[in-house]
């Protein structure tokens, strides 16, 4: 992480624009595993400011990878305030940083349909987008999730 | 060899809770293994 994910530079700027970044050194600190319940490394957590856990990765993760675990914990953040006006936006920034990536475009569809429905209430455009999730992703985790 | 790293990193996470408090941002937490 440190010799290619973090000085990468969109990952620096993103880091910087959005989040209060730490470091915590496991072998000096070894108390911080417990802390954190993260017994690997290196592991990614993203909290607000009232310690509210949204987002948890553990291993390595490429510069494009890393983007789209800050990005969907930044959606989930918002989503779990109940800011729904802001959900639109992150979820189109989320299908931007996360095409191509197996792992995280097919969620970043499933939250894109999310936030469509709490914009507008309308159970067909949810319908409408996990459609989408299902038919590109159909073996995902998250094209089953939406198969309801 | 090391890598200078753009970002501004804090060693203290309680400070960073504060901070995003005030900020409304997120923090980020890296727990990492320098070996």
């Amino acid at each position: 992480m440190g010799t290619v994910t973090y000085p990468d530079a969109a990952v620096a700027s993103y880091i910087s624009r959005h989040f209060i970044p730490v470091q915590l050194n496991v072998v000096e600190r070894p108390e911080v595993k417990e802390r954190f319940h993260a017994h690997w490394t290196p592991t990614l957590i993203l909290f607000d400011g009232d310690k509210v856990e949204y987002r948890r990765s553990e291993g390595y993760v490429d510069p494009k990878r890393c983007l789209g675990e800050l990005v969907l914990g930044r959606f989930k953040a918002a989503l779990n305030g109940g800011r729904y006006q802001d959900l639109p936006a992150l979820a189109r920034e989320a299908l931007e940083i996360t095409r191509g990536d197996a792992w995280r475009e097919p969620e970043a569809l499933y939250w894109n349909a999310i936030a469509a429905y709490r914009a507008t209430g309308d159970g067909k455009q949810l319908s409408d987008l996990w459609d989408i999730v299902i038919e590109r992703f159909p073996k995902s985790d998250w094209g089953r999730k939406a198969d309801i | 060899m090391a890598v200078e790293s753009p970002i501004s990193w804090l060693d203290n996470a309680d400070e960073a809770f504060a901070k995003a408090r005030a900020s409304k941002k997120l923090v980020l937490i890296d727990l990492f293994n320098p070996g």
